[in-house]
């Protein structure tokens, strides 16, 4: 379905986003305004207008998805369009300011816009790639599956190294006890846990396994072969909640931004006209 | 064997119920399977755990491969079992109890470490979405809309209303020193609007929005400009002109603001070009003429020739090679006779001096134009004007004839009175000793003689040789006054009054390039170079391969003959 939205009706939106950056590209070569381009300038009013239309329309996508079943228009339709007119402002807003930037809150509006269609682009990009390597990932089972797992596994090598001694059981406890998956926004993003208790108990683990007696080195082997699983079930949940992370992320500052880019816009308009 | 299994279940009240289960079979079998004799309904369970057998008497338990076992707390895969074992299978407890009667075993099975347990504390320590990691979409939206709303909305807006404007006039150094301290952001909140850099001149009020900016969803009003900018001309004549839109244009069409550091005035030669492409079908009769491009379409120049020096009458006449225009100045000067390659001789000296443009013609301060040249600072030198061997430092004034006529009979008339003059044909009173006595009867003579000597000198002069050098004289008998007229000389300062031809910005060029002086041999040689001199360095605006030059390099838009652009904005006195 992701795909499908790109090609959607053999990229109808596509081309008619591309004639309507590339029918303003032509007017901007052809039109030889009175000194510098700017979005003084009749052309330059006539692209703010559509550039301000096309924001407001693509913000409204946001309430329109949650209208399910209204209209004539399918979602599909909204969301091809969206991500395509989208792109197409990159190049409408960028004609209308005649490429002038500066200190002041027309360029903020601007650098909003491009932060706004920015995420947005990675938005579709996570969209394409990720479910592919989400689902390689999971191998079958799901996140409460995997945690399933790894709870019990906790249990196993409790159990495990309640016959070898008292460091390893210290290490499997505090293993057993403190390893988490995801945390905290950078945690989630990264994917990894760089102190995780289980992948340093792994190692030590496995370091002393192999000076134990030879009554409990076949306990020992077991924990660490324990430890290993438990450890590679953990990445594996981890990799999950990146994953779910990086389709999520771009979304927490496509929509603040774009309320943010509605303010700066608003203020853009009424003061351009305001000191006319 | 025969086995009871008792399932127990423990209420939240702490009361444990039991649910019993025989079966008959070989082994006791423990695990997830429903093959199993005691189906352990876990997912941490294996399918297949252990089983416990009956050897002998005695119940010995053998767990799978993989399974772990705690029996009695010790990790294990085969043990004997008494009654009052306990293992651990996973998440459930088996103890071995005393057999039931007809029992060979009986173990009762509890669930102590429900699924939940494990799974819920790593879920607690746990944060798998971005949401519950801190990160929100609605309360940011609501910050970044009202922070913006706030510092470049509604904070600027308020700032406006109640800020003091001032006018620009009002705007001493003082003043605005004062608000360029102040001037920064967000204390001065409308500097956030601002869309570009103001220019430098009027650098001075870019911190006083309010000054140019006096109503709100107003354009900029003329006012504002012609409130400082007083003296503002017109671009054509109302009278004359059919293209209303040039007397009524705003200020702010061609002079726009807040593009950095440059001039604010249009350069563009399209701009022009609007009226000025269609001037000659509009104007009809001729007089005027299209341009819109100095390279492409561009009339051929038509100074302002002087076509009567007595009157000063000037007229248009465009530089054709083969009616080339004529200057009727009244002068005779030919440019060849002084700009000989061997020089001058320099009167009473024994030397020669070859003169340069640069003798006589002097760019004015401004660089624009030429100094006025006049007879007593560039001529005089060498065209003395003297008239009596006898006295040869004394020269006659340059001045009208009456002038020249009244110095030369003062002249003559102190010789005659002083005597000693050696005039061979004087009469003696004139030639006497001088400080003799002189008689009325004398002296009248002597005076009548002077009379005599001023006209035949002035005679001499006006005709022979130092007038009419460089003047067209002529002789008429008006009774009374002077007989002799020397014509009017009018000299064109400019020959080409709406063009600016900047003489300092070409210095590095010589003047021969564009005025063929050297080979001049008459004043009435208008020494203009055609378009196609200018057209060799210069292009329109958009050559490539030429000096770019618009239309107000040369030309300007206020026309300084003009009335004022504006007088309905103009200030009482």
């Amino acid at each position: 379905m992701q795909e499908s939205v790109l090609v959607y009706r053999n990229f109808l939106y596509l081309k008619v986003s591309a004639a309507a950056a590339g029918a303003s590209l032509f007017a901007y070569v052809w039109h030889t305004p009175l000194g510098q381009p700017n979005g003084g300038t009749w052309l330059g009013y006539t692209l703010g207008v559509v550039s301000l239309g096309i924001v407001i329309w693509l913000a409204w996508y946001g309430i329109r998805k949650r209208r399910y079943g209204v209209g004539r228009a399918r979602l599909e339709d909204w969301l091809s369009a969206h991500v395509y007119l989208g792109l197409a402002l990159v190049v409408i807003a960028t004609l209308h300011a005649g490429f002038q930037v500066g200190w002041n809150v027309h360029t903020l509006a601007y650098v909003l816009m491009l932060l706004v269609i920015a995420s947005g682009a990675f938005g579709i990009y996570t969209y394409v790639r990720i479910p592919g390597l989400i689902t390689a990932n999971r191998a079958g089972l799901t996140l409460e599956q995997i945690m399933a797992l790894i709870a019990e596994l906790h249990e196993d090598c409790r159990k495990v190294a309640v016959t070898l001694g008292d460091e390893i059981n210290e290490l499997v406890q505090r293993s057993a006890e403190e390893s988490h998956i995801g945390g905290n926004v950078w945690q989630q993003l990264s994917g990894r846990d760089p102190l995780c208790p289980t992948a340093e108990a792994l190692v030590r683990v496995r370091a002393i396994a192999r000076d134990l007696p030879q009554a409990q080195s076949e306990n020992g082997r077991k924990l660490v072969l324990l430890l290993a699983r438990q450890s590679e079930l953990l990445g594996q949940a981890r990799r999950d909640v990146r994953f779910k992370a990086l389709i999520d992320v771009w979304l927490f500052v496509h929509v603040p931004m774009t309320l943010a880019l509605l303010a700066a816009l608003a203020a853009h308009v009424v003061s351009v006209f305001f000191y006319w | 064997m025969e086995a009871r299994i008792s399932f127990l279940t423990r209420r939240r009240s702490g009361t444990t119920v039991s649910r019993d289960h025989d079966v008959v079979c070989e082994v006791l079998r423990f695990g997830r399977s429903t093959e199993n004799e005691v189906q352990l309904p876990d997912p941490r369970v294996p399918l297949y755990h252990g089983s416990l057998h009956l050897r002998g008497g005695g119940l010995f338990f053998e767990g799978a491969n993989q399974a772990n076992t705690l029996i009695d707390g010790k990790l294990t895969r085969t043990a004997h079992v008494d009654v009052g074992a306990r293992m651990e299978l996973g998440p459930y407890e088996v103890i071995v109890i005393a057999p039931a009667p007809e029992k060979d075993v009986t173990v009762t099975v509890e669930l102590v470490r429900p699924l939940a347990e494990g799974i819920d504390r790593l879920k607690a320590r746990s944060c798998t979405t971005l949401a519950d990691a801190g990160l929100g979409k609605r309360r940011a939206a609501w910050a970044f809309t009202i922070v913006i709303l706030a510092l470049f909305l509604a904070w600027p807006v308020a700032y406006h209303l109640w800020s003091p404007s001032m006018a620009p006039e009002d705007m001493t150094p003082m003043r605005a020193a004062e608000m360029q301290e102040a001037a920064w952001w967000p204390l001065m909140p409308t500097l956030a609007w601002n869309s570009g850099e103001i220019s430098g001149p009027h650098r001075f009020i870019a911190h006083s929005c309010a000054t140019c900016h006096q109503q709100a969803f107003t354009m900029v009003e003329d006012r504002a400009c012609v409130a400082c900018h007083t003296d503002i001309r017109l671009h054509a004549d109302p009278a004359k002109t059919s293209f209303a839109e040039v007397l009524q244009v705003r200020c702010e069409s061609c002079h726009k603001e807040h593009v950095g550091p440059r001039p604010i005035a249009r350069s563009d030669q399209n701009f022009c070009g609007g009226c000025h492409g269609r001037l000659a079908e509009a104007s009809g009769n001729g007089a005027l003429l299209n341009a819109t491009d100095f390279s492409k379409n561009h009339p051929q120049f038509r100074p302002s020739v002087v076509v009567d020096g007595a009157t000063g009458k000037r007229e248009r006449v465009a530089l054709d090679r083969n009616r080339w225009p004529v200057e009727h100045s009244n002068l005779t000067f030919p440019h060849d006779r002084h700009l000989k390659a061997d020089g001058l001789r320099v009167p009473g000296q024994d030397a020669r001096k070859v003169l340069e443009c640069r003798d006589c013609h002097r760019p004015e301060p401004g660089g624009v134009g030429m100094t006025k040249i006049t007879m007593e600072q560039h001529c005089s030198s060498c065209h003395r004007l003297q008239f009596e061997p006898l006295a040869p430092q004394r020269v006659v004034p340059h001045a009208q004839p009456a002038v020249v006529a009244r110095a030369l009979v003062e002249f003559y008339a102190d010789m005659a009175l002083r005597g000693g003059a050696e005039f061979p044909e004087a009469p003696p009173s004139v030639r006497r000793r001088p400080g003799s006595p002189l008689s009325e009867p004398a002296r009248h003579e002597a005076l009548a003689w002077a009379e005599e000597k001023a006209a035949s000198t002035a005679d001499f002069v006006f005709s022979k040789g130092v007038c009419n050098g460089c003047h067209e004289v002529s002789r008429a008998e008006t009774g009374g006054g002077s007989p002799w007229q020397v014509k009017k000389v009018t000299i064109a300062d400019r020959w080409m009054p709406k063009g600016l031809f900047h003489h300092r910005h070409h210095e590095t060029l010589a003047c021969t390039t564009c005025h063929q002086a050297p080979t001049s041999q008459s004043a009435k040689d208008v020494l203009l170079p055609g378009i196609e001199v200018c057209r060799a360095c210069h292009g329109g605006e958009k050559a490539a391969n030429r000096v770019p030059t618009t239309c107000i390099v040369c030309h300007m838009f206020h026309q300084p003959h003009l009335g004022p652009m504006r007088p309905e904005f103009a200030k009482a006195p």
